[in-house]
């Protein structure tokens, strides 16, 4: 009886595990099997489940024929990075201060934190504009990274805050002793052991700011990101050629997903350890 | 003492933070020689040789003791609105804006755009300008840039559709009962379609209504430009021509996300049997690499835009001007660069290259010239006489706006026709008297 | 200068975030605030040195339009797609991990990297390919159906009826990772031996949820509502690439009617009005989570 049921119990669970990764995999597949599509096939009727004639041309095609700038994903690699690094640091600081140090008002700096996760980027974008205009900002990587630091810092500082929360007491008070400052005990004690938690943090304020888009069309005219490319070229090719389309986004999408595929791991344990604990 | 470590540190970081700031402000003084001009313009611009890549060479060449970067922006119609206004707005805007002729009220009225008055009066080539169109280029009296092109819409068909149908493919439909039958006739479910219009929240939809609205004797507005005129009998009967379309199954209700662009080039991918587009030779040639105009013409053909019964032959035109923005810093070689660009020589390659028309008296007359280019070219010049203008008043996009939405209700047939064009000439009068 | 151990700690721990609120208030406080200035005045994009005081008039302007209008449109296609967004993402999130965390499974890491997946996608992508999907004449789907027999398939994004579920669809397909990775955490933090005593007590699996993980794991899924919820009412890429905004408004949530106004239109008052009206409704949201977590934890503890 027992066993029966729980053969059921595992019979489901793959089941439904099985439908989600289809569902996952479903329009990355079919992006994918349009790259490799004529686009005489790609917008032919019917469609076709499989290339039918196999061809790279779209890949010729788009690296000779099409003024797509691929420069576009240099430009929005320098800003993930500086983006992340900016963010990174500042969360830091913040997390093991609100871990670690007892202050008046640490509870409202906390949560005044937080509340910033919910201004909407679009509600900022022409003052933010303008300012950038007058320094100098506009159409510069530093904007960018900026702007992108802000939206993920107040997670981060949350993120890194639970991390640091978890290190037990006495290790660092044993460092302390041994006659180490606050700043190197946060860099030489409380960083590695919180090491998972800062790889979750950083992959998470990359990607933020690698996929963004709308403040990267308004804040940039020749340092455009690649999302920003990619929105253009939408605009110019239409729907003509989902083929040369469903290309460019999957040369986008493919270093992303090996780079993830290395990091997901430290990502799931970065966020199960640190995930706030209030 | 570590506490004053880390006073130390963020003193370290506000102090770079600030001269990061600093460094930014303005640099330009520094050497006259090394000009930046930046040019907003739509992205398919840039991507042939007329007008910007000879404009630019041309200045160069004129002016060897300077050193000039172009920064050249493409975008699509929206985009480059919002883009220009963003800028402006920001007080960083581009040298060069190509300006739809519809938003010369609007942005002229904000005080975006230079006054070239008396500047076009020194440039030997202003007197060549056709008078209409000259005189399209004014507000309140002045003149506020130079067209690089404007254009007109027509029929065009793909005659292997025709084939396919048992139509006659050099017959095209002259009026809307037999554009509705025609294009009945060449359906064929889901595959394609007799005839495409676009159905999404931009101008190039509805000017398919004003064209059918003018040949019927309609107009948009009254003469005042004050009221809504589009609500009329007139006007009931034009979207209606195009409403009949969907209800009779000719016309896919997914038009409604259907762009412009979607649409015309559904037309040479075999997805339309006909719909009304301007650049037809430009689009076949981006989608069809290679095709040769004896081709061209084999397999597509242009036409008026079918009249109304009884009705006169109408077409919509519009077309860019090129401008000069107010916040410019270079604005006489910014217009020194748009009188290259859309000077006789210039326009003759572009707008043969794309299907577009000339605005210049000698152009008109090389007619030979264009079709030797386009084979059809004699159509669209035919068609010219015919076209009208929507009216470039400041408060256009958004009148145009409520048509279209109304449009999209009836394209998915939430709506009466009468009781959809009442709706929006309301919410017109409302904007008209603000 | 004199200050005693608590005074000392006290500025230490202000130093220490000193930087993540200077980047805050320059970067997102003071053009809030600006924001909600310009909210109170005639300004346009194009002009923005005229601006004229205009009151609670960019305000009342969207409460009164009529196409699209608030209460009709805009507010029900916001409350559909943040409601159906948040409930699929947290909802499929949550049993997901679950499955997954079973011991039984086989795979656990190449199934946890593949569901991941789809948030390291842009927007800008997500719309591509699945606006790719749902095309009438060419998508995946409308093919499979037809070869299901379907004579009649529907035109997805193009059909007002379904196009909002289609938005979901593609938002849950897009945000479920990020529930997924934090009911992950949850799930990790309750030890073995509670999951494990729940079983020998005998509780079938649906009351083991209800009774055992979900109260253990509830500082969990307050927190996702909290992040999940405001994202999905900020976000605005996804719909603005598949849709923006139509047929008929029916996709017109408040975001992407915000974009319009104020850069479409070049209404910058009007828009700025509509930012304010959109983090107020973040805030209500948030203390309506908070205050409910609060009673939650009470309750239970009594």
């Amino acid at each position: 009886m027992r066993s029966k049921r729980s053969l059921l119990l595992k019979v489901i669970t793959y089941a439904i595990i099985l439908m989600w990764i289809i569902f996952t995999i479903g329009p990355l597949y079919w992006l994918l099997s349009s790259t490799f599509k004529p686009s005489s096939e790609a917008i032919g009727y019917p469609p076709t489940l499989f290339p039918k004639n196999p061809t790279l041309q779209n890949f010729k095609n788009l690296f000779t024929a099409s003024r797509f700038n691929f420069y576009s994903y240099g430009h929005s690699f320098i800003i993930g990075c500086g983006a992340m690094f900016i963010s990174l640091l500042v969360a830091m600081f913040a997390g093991y201060g609100l871990s670690r140090v007892h202050f008046k008002g640490k509870q409202i700096v906390m949560t005044t934190i937080l509340l910033f996760q919910m201004v909407p980027i679009l509600a900022t974008l022409i003052p933010l504009y303008q300012t950038f205009s007058r320094y100098g900002l506009y159409n510069t990587h530093l904007g960018l990274m900026l702007i992108y630091a802000t939206q993920t810092a107040p997670m981060n500082t949350w993120l890194l805050k639970g991390y640091f929360d978890t290190i037990p007491y006495s290790i660092e008070e044993a460092a302390q002793i041994d006659g180490l400052s606050r700043l190197a005990t946060l860099y030489r004690i409380a960083l590695p052991i919180a090491a998972p938690g800062l790889s979750a943090s950083t992959i998470f304020a990359f990607f933020k700011a690698w996929n963004e888009y709308m403040v990267a069309l308004t804040m940039t005219s020749t340092v455009r990101p690649y999302t920003v490319e990619l929105y253009r070229f939408i605009g110019e090719q239409g729907d003509v050629d989902w083929s040369l389309l469903g290309t460019a986004a999957l040369i986008a999408v493919l270093p992303v997903f090996i780079l993830f595929s290395f990091f997901q791991k430290y990502f799931i344990i970065g966020m199960s350890g640190g995930a706030i604990k209030s | 003492m570590n506490l004053k470590k880390v006073i130390l540190l963020i003193a370290v970081a506000a102090l770079l933070g600030t001269s990061i700031f600093a460094a930014g402000a303005k640099e330009d003084v520094s050497k006259p020689k090394e000009v930046t001009l930046t040019i907003y313009a739509r992205a398919y611009t840039f991507a042939q040789d007329a007008p910007w890549v000879y404009a630019k060479a041309e200045l160069q060449r004129r002016h060897p003791d300077i050193n000039f970067t172009f920064i050249e922006e493409g975008f699509g119609w929206a985009d480059m609105r919002t883009k220009f206004l963003t800028s402006a707005a920001g007080g960083s805007p581009p040298d060069v804006m190509m300006t739809d002729i519809i938003w010369l009220g609007e942005f002229v009225d904000s005080g975006l755009l230079v006054d070239v008055t008396d500047r076009v009066a020194k440039w030997d080539e202003w007197d060549d300008v056709v008078d209409a169109y000259k005189d399209a280029t004014y507000w309140n009296g002045r003149v506020y840039g130079t067209w690089l092109n404007t254009d007109v819409r027509v029929l065009v068909w793909n005659k292997d559709l025709f084939r396919a149908a048992g139509l006659d493919p050099e017959k095209p439909p002259k009026d809307w009962n037999e554009l509705h039958r025609m294009a009945m006739q060449a359906t064929n479910a889901p595959h394609y379609y007799g005839f495409g219009f676009p159905g999404t929240l931009e101008d190039e939809s509805v000017m398919k209504f004003y064209a059918n609205l003018y040949s019927n004797g309609g107009q948009i507005l009254t003469d005042d430009n004050k009221k809504a005129a589009f609500n009329s009998p007139e006007g009931v009967e034009a979207m209606s021509a195009l409403i009949d379309l969907i209800k009779a199954g000719a016309t896919p209700t997914s038009i409604v996300s259907g762009k412009a662009s979607d649409i015309d080039n559904g037309v040479f991918q075999g997805k339309f049997a006909m719909a009304s587009m301007t650049k037809a030779y430009g689009l076949a040639r981006d989608l069809i690499p290679g095709i040769t105009p004896e081709e061209y013409k084999n397999r597509f053909g242009l036409a008026p835009i079918p009249h109304a019964p009884g009705g006169v032959p109408a077409t919509m035109s519009g077309g860019y001007l090129l401008t000069v923005p107010t916040g410019s810093k270079h604005q006489d070689l910014a217009w020194e660069l748009i009188t290259i660009a859309a000077g006789a020589e210039n326009q003759f390659k572009y707008t043969a290259a794309r299907g577009y028309v000339p605005t210049f008296k000698s152009l008109m007359a090389r007619g030979a010239d264009y079709v030797e280019v386009d084979p059809f070219f004699s159509v669209i010049l035919d068609a010219l006489p015919s076209a009208f203008f929507r009216p470039s008043i400041p408060e256009w996009t958004e009148i145009s706006a409520e048509v279209q939405n109304v449009m999209q209700a009836l394209i998915l047939g939430r709506m009466d026709v009468k009781e959809a064009l009442d709706l929006a000439a309301k919410n017109v009068d409302k904007i008209l008297s603000e | 200068m004199n200050l005693n151990k608590n005074q000392k700690e006290t500025i230490r721990g202000y130093l220490f975030v000193a930087p993540v609120l200077l980047l805050l208030f320059l970067f997102s406080l003071y053009p809030l605030f600006k924001t909600i200035y310009f909210s109170f005045f005639d300004i346009r994009l194009a002009s923005m040195n005229r601006k004229v005081f205009a009151g609670w008039k960019n305000y009342r302007l969207l409460f009164t339009r009529v196409n699209p209008s608030f209460f009709s449109q805009i507010l029900p296609a916001t409350v559909y797609y943040v409601v159906g967004s948040v409930a699929g993402q947290i909802g499929f999130g949550f049993l997901l991990a679950i499955l997954v965390q079973q011991k039984f499974v086989k795979g656990r890491e190449a199934i946890r990297a593949i569901i991941i997946l789809p948030w390291v996608v842009s927007g800008i992508i997500i719309a591509i390919s699945w606006r790719f999907m749902y095309e009438p004449r060419l998508g995946v789907l409308n093919y499979l159906l037809a070869s299901m027999g379907v004579g009649n398939p529907p035109t997805w994004l193009n059909d007002e009826r379904l196009v909002m579920g289609c938005l979901v669809v593609a938002n849950i397909w897009h945000g479920m990772a990020f529930s997924f990775i934090i009911q992950t955490s949850g799930l990790h933090s309750i030890s073995d031996e509670v999951m494990e005593a729940a079983l020998v007590d005998g509780a079938n699996g649906f009351q083991r949820l209800t009774l055992i993980i979900i109260p253990l794991v509830r500082q969990f899924l307050v927190l996702n509502l909290i992040l999940t919820s405001m994202a999905t009412i900020n976000s605005f890429d996804l719909i603005f690439a598949m849709t923006n905004g139509g047929p008929m408004f029916k996709t017109e949530v408040i975001s992407v009617q915000m974009y319009h106004r104020a850069f479409g239109f070049g209404r910058l008052g009007e828009g700025s009005a509509i930012a304010t009206i959109i983090l107020l409704m973040n805030l209500i949201l948030t203390i309506f989570y908070m205050r409910m977590n609060k009673n939650q934890s009470e309750g239970g503890d009594g």
